[in-house]
């Protein structure tokens, strides 16, 4: 035993110093690039998957950065702060953030270290934004807003809506998801959009106003008890939230073996979760995700027939604005504020729709390529020429 | 005297018949009054049925799996993450295989091999370590989760040969039922019918006296875990049939949530067990689950899965408080607790008036 | 003829299992030294700032430990408890509403207190009085805190979750403080546990809850005591949760129920309780779990591994490594027959 024990200390110390050797010659041939940590919240989604690769496969060899991405967070807040300052013990220059649970923790955390923050997918509350513009560190964010997420809710509501013919759609289901800001937003817009109100308090709500009664009411979840149907005629039959596993599956199983809808409308993540069912049994779905070659097969050979989704090089404008604050551009608005400019998403209603917008961006040739980040990068770039690129993509 | 004994025999069977099937008959007359009186149906369709045939498999066969270490004194975390890999692995490798029909069935056998296997490390790891198997299930889960998170990619698996599993439990729901079956079948027969079964409850009662008699545990415990992993395997494949996606995210212990689901049903099985068989009561109290879980399912839209978690454990905790106070309760029912109360206390203050009195 | 033993190679034997026995008990911290060193040089190797990574390890470490360590008078029984994570989750939880309706430190301190030593003697009156099997407790437990605290949430919440300014807590946050708080929440708990008759008596129901029944020694009242004890590091862990990161969502705290039986295992106290329980073994465990985490996720990254990969495969091997201690920490305390 005795000797058992000396063998194993020895053989850890040993271990110790091999490391120490191995990793030192490494250091010493490693390369000196400027070091962007990245936040996320979620690192499998086919969007964070798309930006990933942009970031990894296409600005990495562009430009002379190194991303350094923090584990998957989750809806934890503890453990965005515990990997926000590993980024920072790691001595990233910048931080670019795609989690939400704290963001104003966030912006301050970053304020005391002195490194560089923005955010790239969603953007903060009106309120909070206005205690953070000022923020030396805080160089801004680029994402849809709340309202524009209320947009994107609205416009698939009014294409369905729109829909005449054979195509007219008389009863719908919902995929509301979580209760996440943005499916709650997604969520109120296609209510509105398909003409409906939602009863809460004794009253009957519209617009924005149904956000506040699904989060004050119903805990984040619309109920389709309180979904008061319009002039439209349309119905909803079936509301259905949550994951596969956690109370998806029988009341997606209720609706699949029961009266077909004429559509399912989602806000997020319909593609992961049921896009195979629903492609079989041909319900035409709508969701809000990404541009990816999964959703190309969704709409060429299955049911899909709505996507409002982003690009992987969408979160090229944040990346810019980072750049040029490490640079010591730090960009400002004409208020000299942080930058807030709302990116919104790229639409496709049919296959062809949906190609066209796909090809426009690939790996080697993105959206945002070097040629087109290199115009908003630079010691002379004004908030004007950011704010007019992102508008016009 | 013939007589006599035929009426015995009768009446026996009439407490064991009814003791049997009280529960199940409780749940299912409370939960249709539930639906009926919300105007809902707990199970519409072929579709609903076999989605609650497919939920009453996993509960019944997860409940198997617990109890058959859980009884011998083994605590096993590892169940949730052997359902979850052996699918997984099962999955990947008939995705690679060119077999064109039938990948439901080769994704079956293939998930009970991977899951014996899952099983046999499991098992191996405990009877060479000869640690507390409380811990090494804790290590054996890491590990399952961490293998799993590594092929996955940390991905929700949604579609491929997940999708044809679920198209093939949906489109055949008489499967769902064969399952459960054999497995009851299997089950009884292994642990009831065969020189293993008795050696298991042997060392079950008394480990140290069946050492000592001969019994050879370590065989013994190995084929346990074995069976489990087996089991899982069963349980992963049904999971992928009742949602035709496969979470492989799970890391931190995020897999053990399969194993609470069991806890209930084990305990009202083996209170049903009491009047019939305890494999029985297991397959019993899944069906008691499912009918549970398909009336949730009829009120999503009223009840909250925080509100359904609250609700389970609750069942889980009065369940127990039963069994631990068994009597106390018959008392409380028949009124000899008051009596009993009664008594203590006349005798109390008699006593006190005595030691005044002295 | 006669068979005398030699007296010297007796005393020779007794010496070797002195010294397994001490090797055994030194074993933890030897693991702990050396993960610290090997932690130090990844992070010095590739010139990384080691102050902070320090403070991000007691970042990390600090609720675990805090919370562990009260949990150990529950290990200590031979019982244990699962839902002490989703216990930090509803506590914090109320701290939040309760500063944010009435804006008192105090009052909110207090209420956190009572939540974190209510919801632990509710387990332990449903475990004593009841007399349900203390794990299936704290099974249903689990999920009626975590379900409760949920809703409260989201009901309350902007779907962000639950927030709390940062200055109410936040003079807390600071590594100095919170080593000081392990180490005085440390010393009362050793006070307890080694210097006076409840920490002696726990040890002994530990080891054998029959005997000590027996001698006079009541169940209900130790599993009553453990409860509060792990009550109050419940909300130690919350203050300090709060403390760190001022916004509670449904995450928060969600893998401590289980962290927590890693970390004392690792610490080298026995899962079965009883007299070789140590209070120290959460320190020492807690903080070894945390460096190793931290040390492999570095190391994975240095080779080649992405920090999504490095997840899984970081799992995998602090699982081999957390069996391997636990192996070499309980060879000489082997038994005969499978251990139960």
């Amino acid at each position: 035993m005795k000797k058992f024990v000396r063998l194993l200390v020895v053989a850890l110390c040993t271990m110790a110093l091999t490391i120490t050797a191995a990793f030192s010659l490494t250091a010493c041939g490693g390369n000196k690039a400027v070091k962007i940590g990245v936040l996320v919240a979620d690192a499998s989604g086919a969007e964070a998957l798309a930006f990933r690769s942009y970031y990894e496969n296409y600005i990495e060899k562009s430009y002379d950065v190194d991303f350094v991405y923090s584990e998957e967070i989750g809806d934890n807040t503890t453990k965005e702060m515990e990997e926000l300052d590993k980024l920072l013990a790691e001595n990233c220059k910048a931080i670019i953030s795609f989690a939400s649970c704290d963001r104003p923790a966030q912006i301050t955390k970053c304020e005391e270290n002195k490194v560089y923050y923005a955010i790239a997918t969603g953007t903060l509350s009106d309120e909070d934004y206005a205690t953070y513009k000022s923020k030396e560190y805080f160089v801004g964010q680029v994402g849809p807003s709340t309202f524009t997420e209320y947009n994107v809710g609205l416009a698939m509501g009014q294409y369905y809506k729109s829909l005449t013919g054979d195509a007219a759609v008389d009863s719908v289901a919902l995929y509301v998801g979580f209760p996440a800001p943005e499916h709650v937003a997604r969520t109120a817009g296609i209510l509105t959009g398909l003409g409906m109100t939602y009863s809460a308090f004794g009253q009957s709500l519209s617009g924005m106003d149904i956000v506040g009664a699904i989060y004050g009411q119903d805990n984040g979840t619309a109920n389709l008890n309180n979904i008061q149907t319009g002039e439209s005629g349309i119905t909803v039959t079936t509301v259905l939230s949550m994951a596969p596993g956690a109370g998806l599956d029988e009341p997606l199983q209720a609706m699949l073996a029961g009266t077909k809808p004429d559509a399912l409308l989602g806000v997020g993540m319909v593609s992961a979760f049921m896009s195979a069912q629903l492609n079989q049994k041909q319900i035409p779905y709508s969701d809000v995700d990404a541009f990816t070659s999964a959703n190309k097969t969704n709409f060429e050979s299955g049911s899909m027939q709505y996507l409002a989704g982003k690009y992987g090089s969408s979160v090229g404008p944040v990346f810019a604005l980072v750049m040029n604050a490490i640079n010591g551009n730090v960009i400002r608005n004409a208020d000299g504020n942080a930058v807030s400019l709302d990116q919104s998403y790229m639409v496709a209603k049919s296959a062809t729709e949906y190609n066209t917008n796909y090809t426009k961006e690939s790996g080697e040739s993105p959206i945002y390529s070097k040629e087109v980040l290199d115009t908003i990068i630079g010691e002379n770039v004004t908030y004007q020429q950011v704010a007019d690129l992102v508008a016009s993509k | 005297m013939k007589q006599l004994l035929t009426k015995q025999k009768a009446k026996e069977i009439g407490i064991r018949s009814a003791g049997t099937l009280a529960i199940p008959i409780v749940f299912a007359v409370v939960l249709l009054i539930a639906c009926a009186v919300g105007g809902k149906t707990m199970i519409s369709g072929v579709s609903g049925f076999s989605n609650f045939l497919i939920y009453a498999g996993i509960i019944t066969i997860t409940t198997f799996a617990l109890s058959i270490n859980l009884g011998s004194g083994r605590f096993d975390f590892s169940l949730g993450s052997m359902a979850v890999l052996s699918t997984l692995i099962s999955i990947r490798i008939t995705s690679s295989m060119p077999v064109a029909s039938s990948t439901a069935i080769i994704n079956l056998l293939l998930c009970l091999m991977v899951g014996a296997i899952l099983g046999a490390v499991s098992g191996s790891l405990y009877v060479l370590l000869k640690i507390p198997p409380i811990i090494t299930s804790l290590g054996v889960t890491l590990i399952f989760e961490g293998i799993t998170y590594s092929i996955a990619s940390g991905k929700y698996i949604n579609g491929g040969e997940a999708m044809a599993i679920y198209n093939f439990m949906n489109n055949n729901w008489w499967f769902a039922l064969i399952i459960i079956a054999v497995v009851l079948a299997v089950m009884i027969f292994v642990f009831d019918h065969t020189k293993f079964g008795r050696n298991y409850t042997a060392l079950k009662e008394g480990q140290k006296v069946s050492v000592n008699t001969g019994i050879k545990e370590i065989p013994n415990a190995i084929v346990c875990y074995v069976i489990c992993g087996t089991l899982m395997g069963v349980v992963g494949f049904l999971s992928v049939a009742r949602s035709g996606g496969l979470d492989g995210r799970s890391l931190s212990f995020g897999s053990i949530g399969i194993m609470f689901n069991a806890f209930l049903p084990m305990f009202i099985g083996g209170f049903i067990g009491r009047f019939s068989n305890d494999k029985v009561g297991y397959l019993l109290a899944g069906l008691s689950m499912s009918m549970l879980n398909s009336t949730f399912a009829a009120y999503i839209n009223e009840v909250t899965t925080s509100t359904q978690s609250i609700i389970n454990a609750v069942l889980l905790v009065v369940f127990l408080i039963y069994l631990s106070n068994e009597q106390t309760c018959k008392d409380l029912v028949t009124g000899k607790l008051f009596k009993k109360w009664y008594i203590a206390i006349k005798t109390k203050v008699a006593d006190r008036k005595a030691r005044k009195g002295a | 003829m006669v068979n005398v033993k030699n007296p010297s190679s007796e005393d020779s034997s007794v010496k070797k299992y002195k010294f397994k026995n001490l090797a055994i008990t030194l074993l933890p911290i030897v693991a702990l030294a050396i993960l610290f060193a090997i932690f130090c040089v990844v992070v010095t190797v590739n010139d990384y700032n080691l102050e902070l990574y320090l403070t991000n390890v007691i970042n990390r470490g600090t609720v675990l430990v805090l919370v562990a360590t009260g949990a150990i008078f529950i290990y200590t029984l031979g019982s244990f408890d699962i839902s002490l994570g989703a216990s930090t989750l509803l506590c914090a939880t109320v701290g939040v509403l309760t500063y944010n309706s009435t804006q008192n430190v105090f009052l909110t301190i207090f209420v956190m207190l009572a939540v974190g030593v209510g919801c632990s003697l509710l387990s332990s009156v449903l475990a004593s009085v009841f007399r349900i099997p203390v794990f299936v407790t704290t099974v249903a437990m689990m999920s009626v805190l975590s379900a409760i605290a949920s809703q409260l949430i989201i009901s309350n919440g902007s779907g962000n979750g639950l927030s709390l300014p940062k200055t109410v807590f936040g003079s807390l946050d600071s590594p100095w403080i919170k080593i000081i708080f392990i180490a005085v929440w440390i010393l009362i708990c050793l006070f307890i546990f080694n210097f006076t008759k409840i920490g002696r008596r726990e040890k002994f129901l530990g080891a054998n809850p029959f005997c000590a029944k027996l001698t006079g020694i009541s169940m209900y009242k130790y599993a009553v005591i453990a409860f509060v004890m792990a009550g109050i590091g419940v909300s130690l862990g919350a203050i300090f949760t709060l403390s760190y990161s001022p916004t509670v969502n449904t995450g928060t705290a969600s893998s401590i129920g289980m962290d927590i039986l890693v970390a004392i295992v690792f610490g080298g106290m026995p899962i079965s309780g009883g007299p070789r329980s140590k209070i120290y073994a959460s320190l020492i465990g807690g903080f070894s779990y945390v460096l190793l985490n931290l040390s492999l996720n570095i190391i994975l990254r240095m080779i080649g591994v992405d920090s999504q990969g490095s997840q899984g495969i970081t799992q995998i091997i602090s699982a081999l490594f957390f069996l391997g201690v636990v192996y070499l920490a309980s060879m000489n305390y082997r038994v005969k027959n499978l251990p139960r």
